[in-house]
């Protein structure tokens, strides 16, 4: 399994849905690997309605950053950039809901805020309770206290 | 007692250092006399009344225990699950058909009821430290199971609150109060096995078995919203509710954040280790359930002066065969084994239980409920109070971030801070979901 290889959603969905546990843990190390181009593939498979696929895509994201910030600057700030992509225009709540919460964890230099307060404003305006709480949390983890 | 003494009103407070404060607290001494505060003040043959929120496992022992108490009345039961609710309260009505309680799936109702003097929290670790802020800003003392909280970050609001308002919190770690442990704290003090520098504790972490369950209807009588409270919102998976609850982390952190209290427990009580410099664990997830939390972790803290290394499963050393939970005391002269029932000494070739020229000098326990009750009474530092619980659980919430970061974490013991490391210290608090953010 090569990090370096180009992965897209499919090839991740047949990689965590495999039966053998040893051979997930394969696909899911590699693409923790992958730093910013694991984004987008990670982000369109968190509503898989297979539970293996959705519960290794969500900690897989998180781990990605880790590995990503990890390795240094440059790589976390290529995946910020995706996660602000992500924030904005995600395929769904659980991918927008998860970009805001890891933005607020891995943004050290707190560039995505500008994002995170534009999705809370539109959450509010849509009345998308759990996007704009995500939002919320991910500025309050920036040391921004927002009142509900 | 040191500190300068000083009267307010009809009440005796003890001027004193932070510093001074800990330093009584970890040591596990008793008769600092704290104010009564908003609660009522109580004669030793006085009734206290009781309120019990969360009863799906842990919370029918308090049950059990509280109602078996003479001077205790039980008012109230609270149970988010209704099934849960009225099973607790057929139980008690055979145990006690005295007790006039009341049912409440909220517990904001049961902590506003001003007859309740004590809270015992047994819900699921996300709510531990809102349950009891709640219940100390509404003049309550409380019984609260362990891990003490969630996060760090909530140990340290508990904290705030409870000596805001200047109320009593017994951490649930029964096995304190037994005889063995006082036993171990008296040996390892005696010095005996010469200077402590490393202790092992450990406990053996299992698959959590839960496979990969898919998400279902919410089942009739249980208020899922509540039942998540502050932690993020998601579609209910019973996986992710009663009982396997700890095993994901928006709840929990599963195996090691449950036993942590119980074995580090004897490390802090006997050696009080200060000055937390650093933490590096290591660890995998499961590959074989949905779960998030450490399938094992093993973790190494650095004090001043001692290092504690935590283990997934039972070390090679020798009288350490067979058990799955224990600790692991090595002095320059021998060293000890305990678990929560059994001990063994090694001084050379010698594997003796006991040393007779040991005095026994640490007051024996009434039990962990009974002295809880009695603290409620005489307004004294429970055995396992809120500071020394918090000092004792802080380190285990720092294993947890250095897992999930994969890297060691440097702590600055005096500001609680990670250093250098924003990420880490994002990480000692999770913000609440609303409206249940801390304040």
């Amino acid at each position: 399994m090569d990090a370096r290889m180009k992965w897209d959603s499919d090839d991740m969905i047949r990689g965590f849905s495999q039966e053998e546990p040893s051979a997930r843990k394969k696909v899911y190390e590699a693409v923790t690997g992958l730093a910013a181009p694991g984004i987008v593939p990670l982000m369109e498979i968190l509503c898989s309605s297979d539970p293996k696929v959705k519960t290794l895509a969500e900690t897989a994201l998180f781990d990605l950053c880790v590995h990503a910030r990890n390795e240094g600057d440059r790589s976390l700030r290529k995946v910020l950039s995706k996660l602000q992509w992500a924030l904005r225009k995600g395929p769904s709540v659980e991918s927008r809901v998860l970009a805001a919460e890891l933005m607020g964890v891995f943004d050290e230099s707190r560039k995505g805020k500008r994002y995170l307060r534009r999705s809370l404003r539109r959450a509010e305006r849509e009345q998308d309770f759990r996007m704009a709480d995500a939002a919320r949390c991910a500025l309050f983890r920036m040391g921004e206290a927002v009142n509900s | 007692m040191q500190g300068r003494e000083r009267r307010e009103g009809n009440v005796k407070r003890v001027d004193r250092s932070r510093r001074e404060f800990l330093k009584t607290a970890l040591g596990g001494a008793v008769g600092l006399t704290l104010l009564s505060g908003r609660g009522r003040s109580f004669s030793p043959n006085e009734r206290i009344v009781v309120g019990h929120v969360g009863v799906g496992g842990m919370g029918n022992s308090h049950v059990k225990w509280f109602a078996g108490m003479k001077d205790v009345d039980i008012a109230a039961i609270c149970d988010v699950d209704r099934s849960h609710l009225a099973d607790t309260m057929a139980q008690l009505k055979e145990r006690r058909p005295d007790c006039r309680v009341k049912g409440y799936t909220d517990f904001r109702r049961l902590i506003e009821r001003k007859d309740i003097d004590v809270i015992t929290c047994a819900t699921p670790d996300h709510w531990h430290a809102l349950v009891a802020i709640h219940a100390f800003d509404a003049g309550k003392d409380v019984y609260g199971e362990k891990p003490l909280s969630h996060n760090l970050a909530e140990g340290q609001a508990m904290l705030r609150a409870m000596e805001k308002n200047q109320r009593l919190f017994q951490l649930g770690t029964q096995i304190h109060a037994g005889d063995n442990y006082h036993r171990v704290v008296e040996l390892v003090r005696s010095g005996a096995l010469g200077k402590i520098e490393k202790v092992t504790i450990w406990k053996e972490m299992g698959p959590s078995d839960i496979g990969y369950p898919v998400q279902q209807p919410v089942p009739a009588g249980l208020d899922w919203d509540l039942w998540l409270g502050p932690a993020p919102y998601t579609e209910y998976n019973p996986k992710r509710c009663h009982f396997t609850f700890r095993y994901f982390l928006d709840y929990s952190g599963g195996t090691y954040a449950d036993f942590w209290c119980h074995i580090a427990d004897i490390v802090f009580w006997a050696l009080e280790p200060t000055g937390l410099k650093s933490v590096e664990a290591r660890g995998e997830r499961a590959w074989d359930s949905a779960s998030d939390a450490p399938a094992w972790l093993e973790a190494d803290f650095e004090f001043e002066n001692l290092t504690l290394h935590w283990r997934p499963s039972i070390p090679d050393l020798p009288g350490a065969e067979g058990k799955g939970i224990g600790a692991c005391f090595h002095g320059s002269k021998g060293s000890l084994i305990c678990d929560y029932g059994s001990r063994q000494i090694r001084l050379g070739k010698e594997v003796i239980q006991d040393l007779p020229d040991v005095p026994q000098c640490v007051p024996r326990s009434p039990g962990h409920q009974r002295n809880f009750l009695d603290c409620v009474k005489n307004r004294n530092l429970p055995e396992s109070h809120l500071a020394y619980a918090r000092q004792m659980t802080l380190p285990m919430h720092l294993g947890l971030v250095s897992w999930r970061l994969r890297r060691k974490i440097f702590w600055d013991c005096h500001q609680e801070r990670c250093i250098g490391d924003e990420m880490a210290n994002r990480l000692l608090s999770r913000p609440g979901r609303t409206p249940w953010m801390l304040g």
